[in-house]
């Protein structure tokens, strides 16, 4: 019984330590995949940082690619455009990756301690979060005229 | 520390926290292009609702807007931004907050030449 609870208690340090070098990197991983979806074939998507910077793209559709996840849960500015067609502009949604909600997890239950570093490298790295991935899938360009 | 020590210092915190975010929206090569807003969510519109780019918008706590950046020989941008965007994007690039939009070019419509017109 003894030994039981010795092991169970390196496996929690050993958790711990894990968690605190970055416990969503290790499970998510600095990047996503992204299945990019848009009508008519042959659009291309561009996903931008706000300060302009392209972290993405262009991909032209339909296709899958591996996308940085938002880092320090940073909003994205996507762009789907095709000649002759009207662009189409959206902020992708960021939500918790699974390992961001592994993180999460393991702060309450150690009232944060477990998370002080990991946290930080994983929020710093994006590995906490992730794009809705759905808002890349379906994506209609409309015809003339825009913004009707 | 006093009781009204804690209270101030909380009470700062939270005007710090929800204070009005400055976006700085911008439109690369592409000047001017104008910029309109309207609200989304919450009561309160942008300060000011309009403006030419580069320009300066106030986005005030809770709220969300659709923005709409015009400029001629380019198509429209329209999408929505909220004011969890701005402060996460504050954050993240040190207090400057800026937006920059990629305005898409419509390609050149040939000119129709007396040479070309039909009718003549």
């Amino acid at each position: 019984m003894k030994t039981l609870r010795a092991e169970i208690a390196w496996l929690v340090a050993g958790w711990t330590l894990v968690c605190t070098s970055g416990c969503a990197t290790l499970i998510s991983g600095t990047h996503q995949k992204l299945d990019v979806n848009v009508r008519p074939p042959g659009s291309e998507v561009t996903l931008y940082r706000w300060n302009g910077e392209v972290v993405a793209g262009p991909i032209t559709g339909p296709a899958s690619a591996r996308v940085h996840r938002p880092q320090s849960g940073q909003p994205y500015l996507a762009v789907a455009s095709k000649d002759g067609t009207c662009p189409r502009y959206w902020v992708p949604t960021t939500s918790l990756s699974g390992g961001g909600w592994v993180d999460m997890i393991a702060a309450t239950a150690t009232l944060g301690i477990a998370e002080l570093l990991g946290a930080v490298i994983d929020e710093k790295d994006g590995a906490l979060f992730k794009l809705d991935e759905s808002e890349f899938n379906n994506v209609a360009l409309q015809e003339e005229p825009c913004g009707q | 520390m006093r009781t009204i020590d804690v209270l101030v210092l909380n009470i700062s915190a939270l005007i710090i926290a929800c204070r009005p975010i400055t976006l700085r929206v911008e439109t690369p090569d592409v000047s001017p292009a104008h910029l309109r807003t309207q609200v989304v969510k919450g009561d309160k519109p942008t300060a000011p609702t309009q403006c030419d780019t580069p320009c300066e918008i106030k986005i005030r706590h809770g709220s969300e807007h659709q923005i709409n950046i015009e400029a001629p020989g380019y198509y429209p941008a329209q999408f929505n931004i909220s004011y969890d965007n701005a402060r996460v994007t504050a954050a993240v690039q040190d207090d400057e907050c800026v937006l920059r939009v990629p305005l898409r070019r419509r390609p050149a419509t040939p000119v129709a030449t007396p040479k070309d017109d039909p009718s003549r």
